[in-house]
């Protein structure tokens, strides 16, 4: 696919780039900051742009208001924020609604998960980090229908608000899809939400669930 | 302008000249044989009145030319020169040296006619003081009368077949018309009667002006009202004097003296407005140390008598016993004395002293506070806009009773100023109506009554300045601190954490370049790449300690993080919205804390966190059902933990029983 990046170190840049590069995708255009950014994607209109939370000039979270801003103007172009620590601030909101992926810098080193994640974004799903997700499904009270789920259902919604299908889930957890497909059911069911057939709408509307419990 | 100077100065050297030579033949004459008791004191005092009289005179003419009172203090003073150079000239050509001097004898004449011009010359300051001008028209015809009168006065006494008073007794007024002393005679008692009454009317245009007078002009004529009327007691006291002292020439003296200085020094005040308002306070310290002088006499002769009937006459006891009681009862007689002043005289100042008294009592009792004096101040002299401001010597500054700065004088402030001291240090600044400034004894005594309270007040205002400066300067190095942690932690993200990532991407490109071959170097490689993401994990640990990066999404984000990560169970109940940056930093700190020491110290198997909203306040509670025994120790972190929620005007509390468990309660101030 073709992706733009946007980072403002240049060896990271150039890392990242050589790996996307060798999974067989096209990097259309590499620049260091928000309007460089801007400017590319009205350019190229790229499947992907992969984005660093902090640029010049204020190193704030230009990145993160950049993505927001392409996924207003390119309902086409997909986000993966790229950032050095977790911050939830808007990132839950917008991975909810699909084609856009929150992870630490870190993931990259994963490179298969992290090249599945580019994928899985790019493709109109989500992918939010493990650390994100970990707020997202951990109870909050006594009444909180999280506390009827088992263990292991905890664990499959988990890898579901992070993005993942349930054939990325089965491979996670050594389990076969069935198995996974049954835990999903129940897990919906707990929660009170439509079973939907499609993948990605499920895990959008279990991250919905989730990010609405949080507010 | 230049002319009326010369003509100023000429008269004054003239008139000082002839008092000085009368003076220096007067000296020559008494060296000369010329016999009589105390020669040197009246002439001295002549001389000396006469200097302050023309000065006085001089000045007041030339920075008032339009006013007639400096010319009638030159004219008294002229007519003293007349006197003492007429004296002079007449002993030593008359007495010692007889015919050395031409028209010695007629020169006799000068003394009368300068005592006929004396009281001409008060007549007139009396009657056109201070203004320079009459009461009014009416006033025409009595002033006539009295230019009239001294007209004939002065030539009758020029005229009068007579012999001079001693010790000229013996020598003929040359000038004198011996065939006329029948028809003169009734004409010069008629004269001189008709003067001294131009005094009692000089007294009554002084009355009728007081009476209509208001503001400056009231206490100028206060000034030469309280002189006259003191003439009359110096000279009864004189008198009384005398009949102990004997010799009229002491009383005499000591009344002549008084005149000679103390009216051209009533005078100059008052033109001069130099210490105007004094004279509240000169009048009523004359009423109180009289009628104390009187009442103390009358009861020191009443005791002594009264001992000395019981103890026989001439006993040094009586005279002990009298003089010890008068003076215990000097103090509280004195205080009785003022009060009964103040209440006949000056009822608004008996009554403001009364109640910055009642006010003081208060504060001795505690159920007062020392600030309220500006409040008891603006009702005790009646007057709302007055404002009290405190003087801070180590800033330099005025402030308001709260503490805060007086701002820039306003140009247009209308309000009179009036500055309080103690000893030699500044106190404060009144500010208040500028008619109070008439009433200075009512204004002074009362502030001088007030100064402790008003000390008091500005010692406890000042200390809460310094403290409201240290503890704003404590809140801004706890700011700082933040910030600077708040550095620190990006500089870990953004420097050291991104050159791991860095590196990491490098070494899964190196290994992705080997496609298959050698298989143990892909797996150090793994290896490698595994280190890189624990350092970069610790790396992330370690920022998150420094500050976690959540508090900029709010308190509750950063809590339920820090409670995820705790590994005890932890019930949170938390309050959602923003607070300051700093408050969520220390309130974040303070769970913290809370949390280790329960996790660490107390062997917590459960902890609830809560926060909550009161009053403006941030209430944060950390409960464990641990073994408890936490205590706020120096150097505990609970005690850092204090500081930090202190800097920020907060309050920690600690209640931990043992066993069962503890509190770590905080309060911040989070005015939003």
């Amino acid at each position: 696919m073709r992706i733009v990046i946007a980072e403002d170190s240049v060896l990271f840049r150039e890392g990242l780039t050589r790996l996307l590069q060798d999974a067989g995708h096209e990097v259309v255009a590499r620049v260091r900051d928000a309007d460089g950014l801007l400017a590319a994607v009205d350019e190229h209109t790229p499947e992907l742009a992969v984005i660093d939370v902090r640029m010049p000039p204020a190193f704030d979270d230009e990145g993160m208001r950049a993505a927001a801003l392409i996924r207003e103007r390119h309902r086409s172009v997909a986000v993966l924020v790229l950032s050095q620590h977790v911050e939830t601030r808007h990132a839950v909101e917008l991975a909810s609604s699909g084609g856009f992926g929150y992870l630490l810098k870190d993931r990259v080193l994963d490179v298969d998960d992290f090249l599945d994640a580019a994928q899985r974004v790019a493709e109109g799903g989500s992918a939010l980090d493990p650390e994100v997700v970990a707020m997202l499904v951990s109870p909050a009270g006594r009444k909180d229908p999280l506390v009827e789920l088992t263990p292991r259902e905890l664990e499959v919604l988990g890898l579901m608000a992070e993005g993942r299908t349930n054939a990325g889930i089965a491979k996670r957890l050594w389990l076969s899809e069935k198995t996974v497909e049954t835990h999903v059911r129940s897990i919906l069911g707990k929660l009170g939400l439509s079973a939907s057939e499609d993948d990605h709408r499920r895990v959008l509307a279990a991250l919905a669930y989730l990010r609405a419990r949080t507010e | 302008m230049r002319r009326r100077t010369a003509l100023v100065a000429a008269a004054v050297a003239a008139i000082i000249g002839s008092v000085g030579s009368g003076l220096a033949m007067h000296v020559v004459a008494v060296s000369g044989g010329l016999a009589m008791p105390a020669p040197y004191v009246v002439p001295v005092i002549v001389v000396v009145g006469t200097v302050v009289q023309a000065t006085v005179g001089a000045i007041a003419v030339w920075r008032q030319p339009r006013n007639a009172v400096g010319w009638c203090l030159l004219g008294l003073a002229a007519a003293n020169a007349l006197d003492g150079f007429g004296s002079g000239y007449a002993e030593l050509g008359v007495l010692v040296y007889p015919g050395s001097l031409p028209g010695a004898d007629a020169a006799l004449v000068l003394p009368a006619a300068g005592w006929v011009l004396v009281y001409a010359a008060l007549t007139a300051l009396a009657l056109v003081f201070p203004d320079g001008r009459l009461p009014s028209h009416r006033w025409r015809p009595a002033a006539a009368g009295v230019g009239l009168a001294t007209l004939a006065a002065g030539t009758t006494v020029a005229l009068f077949p007579g012999t001079g008073n001693p010790p000229f007794d013996h020598v003929q007024n040359p000038a004198g018309i011996r065939q006329l002393a029948g028809p003169l005679l009734p004409l010069l008692l008629l004269s001189l009667a008709s003067l001294l009454a131009g005094l009692f009317v000089g007294a009554a245009a002084i009355a009728v002006r007081f009476r209509r007078a208001t503001g400056v002009e009231r206490q100028q004529l206060k000034w030469l009202a309280y002189v006259g009327a003191c003439v009359p007691f110096v000279l009864a006291l004189c008198f009384f004097s005398q009949l102990f002292l004997g010799g009229l020439g002491v009383a005499f003296t000591v009344a002549f003296a008084f005149i000679n200085f103390a009216i051209p020094a009533a005078v100059g005040i008052a033109i001069f407005r130099h210490g105007l308002y004094d004279v509240d306070r000169l009048i009523n310290r004359t009423l109180v140390y009289g009628t104390l002088t009187v009442l103390l006499s009358v009861a020191y002769a009443a005791l002594a008598l009264l001992l000395g009937v019981l103890l026989g006459r001439g006993s040094a006891w009586a005279t002990a016993g009298a003089t010890l009681a008068v003076a215990f009862a000097f103090r509280p007689l004195r205080s009785w004395v003022q009060r009964a002043v103040d209440w006949r005289f000056d009822r608004d100042k008996y009554e403001a002293l009364r109640a910055v008294e009642g006010f003081l009592e208060e504060v001795r009792r505690g159920s007062a506070s020392p600030e309220r004096v500006g409040e008891v101040l603006r009702k005790a002299l009646h007057d709302p806009t007055l404002e009290l401001l405190y003087w801070l010597p180590e800033s330099g500054i005025y402030v308001h009773g709260t503490g805060q700065p007086v701002s820039e004088p306003d140009p247009e402030e209308p309000r009179a100023r009036t500055l309080l001291e103690h000893g030699d240090a500044r106190l404060g600044l009144l500010l208040h109506d500028p008619t109070l400034l008439e009433r200075g004894e009512l204004l002074r005594s009362t502030l001088d009554a007030s100064g402790l309270a008003v000390e008091i007040a500005r010692l406890r205002v000042e200390v809460r300045v310094q403290l409201a400066a240290v503890q704003a300067s404590r809140s801004r190095i706890v700011a700082a601190g933040n910030e600077e942690r708040r550095r620190i932690e990006r500089d870990l993200h953004d420097g050291a954490q991104q050159r791991l990532v860095t590196l990491g991407v490098a070494l899964r490109l190196l290994q992705r370049g080997l496609d298959g071959r050698s298989p143990a170097l892909r797996a150090a490689l793994d290896e490698a790449v595994g280190e890189v993401g624990r350092a970069i994990a610790d790396l992330r640990e370690l920022a998150r300690g420094v500050r976690p990066a959540r508090l900029d999404e709010g308190l509750a984000v950063a809590l339920r993080d820090l409670a995820r990560r705790s590994p005890v169970p932890i019930e949170l109940d938390l309050i959602g919205g923003r607070l300051p940056s700093d408050i969520e930093t220390a309130a974040y700190f303070v769970v913290c804390e809370a949390l280790t020491n329960a996790v660490k110290h107390a062997r917590a198997s459960r902890v609830a966190v809560r926060t909550a909203r009161e009053n403006g306040r941030l209430v944060i509670q950390v409960e464990d059902d641990g073994i408890g025994g936490a205590r706020l120790v120096s150097g505990s972190g609970l005690a850092g933990l204090a500081d930090r929620v202190d800097a920020h005007g907060g309050r920690l509390r600690v209640d931990s029983r043992s066993p069962g468990g503890t509190l770590v309660e905080a309060e911040l101030p989070c005015a939003s």
